[in-house]
C-alpha cells in the first residue's frame, strides 16, 4: 500500500480520516492471543519535525460526559491533541465515524496546549471561549516559561502569564487552571485567570522522560488536586494508605516536618514573584538545618476550591486545605490519576511494578481524621518500567497504565475495593459491593479478617453504623493485568495503511528495555452502543500515529470449567480491534489556526439537549424520580425480628402513663387472621386511584414455611409455650406491668391488629373488584382502593 | 442473668457496652443487637398514630428493664428497671441487688449514702427515694400510709420487714417527676446531649435547612456537629452546604466520606419515563448514604454529580426505621397556585419540617395530585407489616407520606431538563 491512498482527505474543508476495519489478520489473532504482527508497512524515513511527541485526550465542552439517559445516542466524541516536533494537531473523533481535524499548525514546538472547559460562574471571557492555553516555543522570552490563553473564535490572545521557570504542563477544570513547574505548581482561577494558590512543597521527581525534561506528578479532579509531597507531615497524617511501605523513613521525618507543609501553602499574592521564580525568596523562611530531608511516595490532596461558599465564614475554625495527607509508595511517585468520580486516586511509582489504588475518604474537620484505603496493589511486573498516562473507565472499573515501553497494561478494579470477579465486571452496569447473597448470609463487609479478629468484636457494640473513617480498613487486593497491549510498530513507521491494530501478550519480563521510549496512551470510551453486553470500548494512541479501537470482552476465565462458574470466579479480557484511525499528519498539511471558521465543530454551541420529558404533563413527570430504595438494607430489618418485636399503643392520644398503655404487636408474619382496618387510611383522602408501585420480589410461596419456623424458634426461645402466641405474648406484657403498678383500667381500649400484606398467590390477583375490603384477607394489602373507588387499574 | 453497673445521671452497662443516657435509639438497638445470644424477646413500642407525642420505648422485658427514648430527638432519656429479680446492679462495683442480696431500704442507702427524705405517691401507694439521677421506688402498704405523715421516720415496718426496690430509674437532672405529664405518654424527663462516647466519628445533624428558588431547590445547608479533632473535644460544629450539581469530591468534602455507597439497580421507576427513555442505561447512578444524618445523595453515573437528595424522617412504623437518623430538615415552598388569591400570597411560604402533617401541608400547598402507592418489601421472603405509604409529587419534591399522615421522607430532585447548560455564546 501507499501513502496517496485517500486516507487523509482535505477537499477544501478540515482534513478527515475514515475509520477503517482492522485487517482480519488482527481479528483471528486476538482470538488465538498470540500475535506475530505483520508490518507491511514502507520504512521510509520520517522528517523529525513530524514525529509525534506527545499525545492527550482532551475533555472539553465538546465531550464532556452527560447526565445519563439525556440524550439516546449519547456517546461523546474523542478530542485528541497530538503535539509533533514541531506544530500540533487536534482530531475530534466520533466513536464511529470520521475523525475530523480541528486544529493544526506546523510552526513552533508545542509543550502544552489545552482546550479550556468553559467555567459556570463568573467567566470573565464568555464572549472569548473557547479558549486555549499554549505553551510553545514561539513566545518571547526563555522557552517554554510563559504561558498563552488564546481565543481559537476570534484568534487574539486575551492573556499571558510569564513565569521565571519552564512550564512543564497545564491542567484545568472548570474551576481552576493549574500550572506546573518542576517541584511546584500554581493554580489560577478559570473565570478570571488570576491567581489563587502556589505550592512549593513538590517532591523533586526524577527525570524519566531521557532525563531532559523533569515532571511533577499532578491530577485535578472537580475540586481536588493530588500532588506528590516533599516530606511527611505526621500532624496532618491521614490513617490508612500504603501500610506496607514507607515506615521506616517515618521516624526521620518526624521531628521536622511539623510546619513545612502549611508554610508550603501561600496565597500566591505574596509569593509568586519569589517562590514560582525560583530563587530562594526571603518569604520562604530559613529553613531548620534538616529541612531538606526528603520523603519520597508522600501524596497529598489538596481542595484547591477554597471556602467560596457562604457556608464556611462564619465557621470557628479556618478549614484545612488538605484533604489526605498519606503514604503512597516507598519510591518517587511519578504518575497520579483520579478516577471520574474524583474518590479514588491511582499512583505509580518510580520502579513502576506495582500500581496502587486508593480510596480517599475525607472529613470536614481536617486531613488527620480522614482515612485512605489502600484498596488494590496492581502487580504490573519486576522490570523498572516508567509510567507515562493512567486512564480510568467512566464506571471506575478498568483502569489502563501505559508505560514508555509502549505497553498499556489494563486491570479490573473496583470502586469500593475487593476482589474482581465474574459478578462485579461481566455486567454492563456496577454492581454492589454485596451480592444480595452476601448479604442474606450476613456475611461482614470486609471479610474474613474482621469477622475473626478481636478488635471487630469489640467494636461491635458501637459500630452501628459503617464508618469507612475508622479501622480496620480493607486489606489491599493484589492483582495482575487482564492484559498487555502493545501496537507493534516501529517508530519510524510512515505508512500505516493496514496493519496496526496488532496486539501482543507479552509476559512482563520480556520486554526489552533500553529501547527509546514509546509513545502510548489510552482512554476509556463510554459504553454506548456497542453490542455485547459488559464490552469497554479503549483508545489506544500508538506511536506509530494510529489510534486505536479496541472492546474489551470480560469473561469468566476460560480454564474455569463451565459449570463451576461462580460470582467470584476470575475473569479475563478478550481483545477485540473494533476500528484505527492513522491520524499521523501528512508530510504537507495544511494549517489549520485560529480564528477558525464557524463551522469548525469546537466553535458549535453544545447541542440543545432535547428533553423527551416536555412532551409529558407535568403531572405525571415527577413519577419517575421516585426512589424506592435508596441504600442496601439489612438482610433482617429491626423489625422482622427474631431478636425485636415491635408493638404499637393502640390507645391513640389517651392519656393513660406510658408503662400503663396497652401495646399491640405489629405482626410480621403473613398467615394471621384479621387484617388492619382497610382501606388503609389515606392522607389527604381523595376518590382517585392511585398508581401502584411494589419493589418486592414475584411472589414467593416459600415464605410462609420459613416465617411459621421463624415464630416457633421465637417461642421456643421464650420458653414458653406455642399456644396462641398473641394473646400469650399480650398477657406477659400485662403480668410484667402488674408487678409495679396499680392496675388502672388497662384492659379498656380494643385491640388493634397490624396485619401484613402477604405475597401468597391470591394478593397478586387483588385486580378482582374492590368492592369492598374484606377484612380477612390477608393478601390485599398490595394494592389499595382509597375512597370508595371502584375502578381499577 | 445481667450483671449491670449503675452510674446516676449517666448510664447503665457493663465492660463491653452501655445505655448511656442521651444515647440514640439506634445505636441502642445495635447494642441490644450485638447481645443477641444473652438479651431475647425484646419489644419496640410506640405509637402509630402519634409517633411524635407517645415515647418510643425498648422493652426487655426478660431483663427487667425498659429503655425510654424521646419520640422526638429519639435518644434515651430514661432508664428503668422495673424487675429487680431479673437483673445483677452495682454501683461503684458494689452489688447491691442480686438474687442473694434484696434491694431494701437499708441495703441502697448503703451502698448509694444518705439523701432528703423519700417521697410517697399516695396514687400508686408508691415511695420514691430520690438521688441525683437515680430514684429508687419502694411500693408501700396502703395500711402504712397514715403513717407517713410524719414523715419516713414514722413508717413502722412489721418484724422489721423493710420495704424492697421495685423499681429504678436513671434520668438526667436532679429529679424525676414519677407523674408524667397530661398530655399522653410522654414522660417530662430533661433530655441529656448526645454524649461525648456516642459521637464515634459520625457526623450529626442539628438542623438542614432547603435552599430553594421560588420555585426549584438549589441545595441543602446542613448544621452539622462533630467531635473534634482529637477525640475527647467538645463538639464542634459547622455549616455545609451541598448543591445539585456539585461533584463527590465537593459533597465527600463537605459532608465527609459516605457511610455506605449504593449502587442503584434496575430502575423500577424508569417504566413511568418517556418511552424513548425507557431502555436501561448502560451504568448504574449511585447513592452516598449519610444514615446519622438521615441523607442520601444520588450521583449521575455519568457525571459524578448530584442530581437527587433523599432526606428520611425514621419514623416507628416505616418499612426503613431505624436505618438513618432523622433529618431535621425545613424546607419552606412557596405555593404555586397563588396567582389567583392573592390572600394566599401576602401569607407567603408554607414551612414543611419533619415534625408535619401531611393534611396540613397539602391542605396549603393544595395538592391534588394521584399519589403513587409505594408497598415495600424487601427483595427477600418477608413482608412489609406496616402498609404501604403515598408518595406525592409538588414541583420538583416527592413526599412519601405514612398512612398516619407523617411524612416518610422527601425526594428532592433537579428536573431533567432544568440542568445548567452553559451553551457556548456564539457571536456568529
Amino acid at each position: 500500500m501507499s501513502a496517496e491512498s485517500p486516507r487523509h482527505a482535505r477537499a477544501g474543508g478540515p482534513l478527515t480520516v475514515p475509520s477503517q476495519p482492522p485487517s482480519d489478520r488482527s481479528i483471528i489473532d486476538a482470538v488465538s492471543g498470540f500475535i506475530n504482527d505483520v508490518t507491511l508497512s514502507s520504512s521510509s524515513t520520517v522528517d523529525p519535525k513530524d514525529v509525534i511527541q506527545w499525545a492527550r485526550f482532551e475533555t472539553a465542552d465538546i465531550n464532556e460526559p452527560t447526565p445519563e439517559g439525556d440524550i439516546d445516542n449519547d456517546v461523546p466524541p474523542l478530542l485528541l491533541i497530538l503535539g509533533y516536533g514541531s506544530g500540533v494537531q487536534v482530531w475530534l473523533i466520533p466513536p464511529t465515524g470520521e475523525a475530523q481535524e480541528v486544529l493544526s499548525w506546523r510552526q513552533g514546538t508545542v509543550r502544552v496546549l489545552r482546550i479550556l472547559p468553559t467555567p459556570q460562574h463568573g467567566d470573565c471571557f464568555a464572549s472569548k471561549r473557547p479558549l486555549i492555553a499554549l505553551c510553545d516555543s514561539a513566545s518571547p522570552g526563555p522557552a517554554f516559561c510563559s504561558l498563552s490563553f488564546i481565543s481559537i473564535r476570534g484568534g487574539e490572545q486575551v492573556k499571558s502569564i510569564k513565569f521565571k521557570n519552564p512550564i512543564l504542563d497545564v491542567l484545568a477544570n472548570k474551576r481552576s487552571v493549574v500550572v506546573s513547574f518542576s517541584e511546584r505548581f500554581a493554580v489560577f482561577d478559570a473565570a478570571t485567570l488570576e491567581d489563587r494558590l502556589a505550592i512549593t512543597t513538590c517532591f523533586p521527581c526524577p527525570c524519566p522522560l531521557g532525563g531532559n525534561s523533569p515532571i511533577n506528578p499532578l491530577t485535578l479532579g472537580d475540586r481536588w488536586l493530588a500532588y506528590a509531597d516533599k516530606k511527611l507531615n505526621p500532624s496532618k497524617r491521614s490513617s490508612g494508605g500504603c501500610e506496607s511501605e514507607g515506615v521506616t523513613s517515618y521516624t526521620a521525618t518526624v521531628l521536622h516536618a511539623a510546619k513545612s507543609l502549611s508554610k508550603g501553602l501561600r496565597g500566591l499574592g505574596e509569593s509568586v514573584a519569589h517562590s514560582l521564580a525560583g530563587g530562594r525568596s526571603t518569604s520562604q523562611s530559613p529553613s531548620p538545618p534538616h529541612a531538606d530531608i526528603q520523603q519520597p511516595g508522600v501524596v497529598t490532596v489538596l481542595d484547591i476550591e477554597g471556602n467560596e461558599d457562604d457556608d464556611s465564614q462564619d465557621c470557628e475554625d479556618p478549614c484545612d486545605p488538605i484533604v489526605a495527607h498519606f503514604v503512597a509508595h516507598s519510591e518517587a511517585i511519578i504518575a497520579l490519576k483520579f478516577d471520574p468520580s474524583g474518590m479514588l486516586l491511582v499512583t505509580a511509582d518510580r520502579r513502576g511494578h506495582d500500581f496502587h489504588v486508593f480510596r480517599i475518604n475525607p472529613h470536614p474537620c481536617g486531613p488527620s481524621l480522614a482515612a485512605v484505603h489502600h484498596l488494590y496493589i496492581l502487580h504490573r511486573g519486576d522490570t523498572t518500567a516508567k509510567v507515562q498516562d493512567i486512564a480510568i473507565s467512566g464506571d471506575s472499573r478498568w483502569t489502563a497504565i501505559s508505560t514508555l515501553r509502549g505497553t498499556t497494561h489494563v486491570f479490573a478494579v473496583s470502586p469500593y475495593g475487593g476482589a474482581c470477579g465474574v459478578r462485579t465486571h461481566t455486567q454492563p452496569r456496577v454492581v454492589n459491593r454485596l451480592s444480595r447473597f452476601h448479604r442474606s448470609a450476613g456475611l461482614p463487609i470486609h471479610g474474613a479478617p474482621c469477622a475473626h479478629s478481636p478488635v471487630c468484636e469489640g467494636m461491635g457494640a458501637g459500630a452501628w453504623f459503617p464508618n469507612p473513617r475508622l479501622p480496620p480498613y480493607p486489606q489491599p487486593n493484589s492483582s495482575a493485568p487482564l492484559a498487555q497491549l502493545r501496537p507493534t510498530h516501529k517508530l519510524a513507521t510512515h505508512t500505516i495503511t493496514r496493519t496496526s491494530s496488532g496486539r501482543q501478550r507479552l509476559s512482563s519480563l520480556s520486554e526489552e528495555s533500553g529501547s527509546a521510549p514509546l509513545l502510548a496512551r489510552a482512554c476509556f470510551g463510554v459504553n454506548g452502543i456497542t453490542g455485547r453486553a459488559a464490552s469497554v470500548p479503549l483508545y489506544l494512541m500508538a506511536a506509530s500515529g494510529a489510534l486505536l479501537h479496541l472492546a474489551l470482552h470480560p469473561r469468566a476465565a476460560r480454564n474455569v470449567p463451565k459449570e463451576k462458574i461462580s460470582d467470584e470466579s476470575p475473569i479475563e479480557l478478550e481483545v477485540e480491534a473494533m476500528a484505527q484511525w492513522p491520524l499521523q499528519r501528512p508530510p504537507a498539511a495544511a494549517d489549520l489556526l485560529a480564528p477558525l471558521p464557524p463551522s469548525n465543530p469546537l466553535l458549535q454551541p453544545l447541542s440543545c439537549r432535547r428533553c423527551a420529558d416536555m412532551c409529558m404533563s407535568e403531572e405525571e413527570r415527577w413519577l419517575s424520580q421516585v426512589e424506592i430504595v435508596t441504600h442496601a438494607g439489612p438482610h433482617r430489618r429491626l423489625w422482622m425480628g427474631p431478636q425485636f418485636v415491635f408493638k404499637t399503643y393502640n390507645s391513640t392520644g389517651s392519656n393513660s402513663s406510658l408503662s400503663e398503655a396497652e401495646a399491640v404487636e405489629v405482626d410480621t408474619s403473613a398467615a394471621r387472621g384479621a387484617a388492619r382496618s382497610n382501606p388503609v387510611n389515606m392522607p389527604g383522602a381523595r376518590p382517585v386511584v392511585p398508581v401502584l408501585v411494589d419493589s418486592g420480589s414475584a411472589s414467593s410461596l416459600e415464605h410462609s414455611p420459613s416465617d411459621s419456623f421463624r415464630r416457633k424458634s421465637l417461642l421456643a426461645e421464650s420458653g414458653r409455650a406455642p399456644s396462641v402466641c398473641d394473646v400469650q405474648l399480650r398477657e406477659d406484657l400485662a403480668e410484667a406491668m402488674k408487678e409495679d403498678h396499680g392496675i388502672t383500667g388497662r384492659f379498656e381500649a380494643e385491640p388493634e391488629e397490624l396485619s401484613s400484606s402477604s405475597f401468597s398467590s391470591a394478593s397478586r390477583a387483588s385486580l378482582d373488584p374492590p368492592s369492598s375490603p374484606t377484612p380477612s384477607c390477608s393478601g390485599d394489602n398490595l394494592m389499595h382502593f382509597p375512597g370508595d373507588s371502584s375502578s381499577s387499574l | 442473668m445481667l450483671d449491670l453497673e449503675i452510674v446516676p445521671e449517666r448510664s447503665l452497662g457493663c465492660e463491653a457496652w452501655e445505655f448511656v443516657l442521651g444515647m440514640h435509639f439506634s445505636q441502642a438497638v445495635s447494642i441490644i443487637q450485638s447481645q443477641v445470644g444473652t438479651i431475647r424477646g425484646v419489644q419496640v413500642l410506640y405509637s402509630d398514630q402519634n409517633p411524635l407525642s407517645v415515647d418510643l420505648v425498648i422493652n426487655m422485658p426478660q431483663d427487667g428493664i425498659r429503655l425510654i427514648f424521646d419520640p422526638v430527638a429519639q435518644r434515651l432519656k430514661i432508664i428503668e428497671i422495673y424487675n429487680m429479680k431479673l437483673v445483677k446492679l452495682r454501683y461503684s462495683g458494689m452489688c447491691f441487688n442480686s438474687p442473694e442480696i434484696t434491694p431494701s431500704i437499708e441495703q441502697v442507702e448503703h451502698c448509694f449514702g444518705a439523701t432528703h427524705p423519700g417521697l410517697y405517691d399516695s396514687q400508686r401507694h408508691l415511695f420514691a427515694l430520690n438521688f441525683r439521677g437515680l430514684s429508687f421506688y419502694f411500693p408501700v402498704d396502703s395500711k402504712f400510709e397514715p403513717g407517713y405523715a410524719h414523715g419516713l421516720g414514722s413508717l413502722q415496718f412489721p418484724n422489721g420487714g423493710s420495704p424492697v426496690v421495685s423499681r429504678t430509674t436513671i434520668y438526667y437532672g436532679s429529679q424525676h417527676q414519677l407523674t408524667r405529664s397530661a398530655s399522653g405518654g410522654r414522660c417530662s424527663a430533661p433530655l441529656a446531649d448526645l454524649p461525648l462516647s456516642c459521637y464515634k466519628h459520625q457526623l450529626h445533624l442539628r438542623r438542614c435547612d432547603v435552599l430553594r428558588s421560588p420555585t426549584a431547590t438549589l441545595g441543602l445547608r446542613l448544621h452539622i456537629y462533630t467531635e473534634g479533632v482529637r477525640s475527647g473535644e467538645p463538639a464542634s460544629s459547622r455549616r455545609r452546604v451541598v448543591r445539585f450539581g456539585d461533584s463527590c469530591q465537593a459533597v465527600s468534602r463537605a459532608l465527609a466520606a459516605p457511610a455506605r455507597l449504593y449502587y442503584k439497580a434496575d430502575d423500577k421507576m424508569r417504566i413511568h419515563r418517556p418511552t424513548a427513555r425507557r431502555r436501561p442505561p448502560p451504568a448504574s447512578d449511585y447513592f452516598f448514604n449519610y444514615f446519622t444524618l438521615g441523607l442520601d445523595v444520588l450521583f449521575d453515573a455519568r457525571t459524578h454529580q448530584v442530581k437527587k437528595f433523599v432526606l428520611h424522617t425514621n419514623y416507628p412504623g416505616h418499612y426503613n426505621f431505624n436505618m438513618y437518623h432523622r433529618c431535621e430538615f425545613e424546607l419552606n415552598v412557596q405555593p404555586d397556585k397563588c396567582e389567583s388569591n392573592a390572600l394566599v400570597e401576602s401569607r407567603g411560604a408554607v414551612c414543611i419540617t419533619a415534625y408535619s402533617k401531611w393534611e396540613s401541608v397539602s391542605r396549603a400547598l393544595r395538592v391534588c395530585e394521584r399519589p403513587v402507592v409505594l408497598n415495600r418489601a424487601s427483595s427477600t421472603n418477608t413482608t412489609n407489616p406496616f402498609g404501604s405509604t403515598f408518595c406525592y409529587g409538588y414541583q420538583d419534591m416527592i413526599f412519601e407520606v405514612m398512612s398516619n399522615n407523617y411524612i416518610a421522607s422527601i425526594t428532592l430532585y433537579q428536573p431533567e431538563g432544568a440542568r445548567p447548560h452553559y451553551a457556548v455564546n456564539s457571536i456568529a
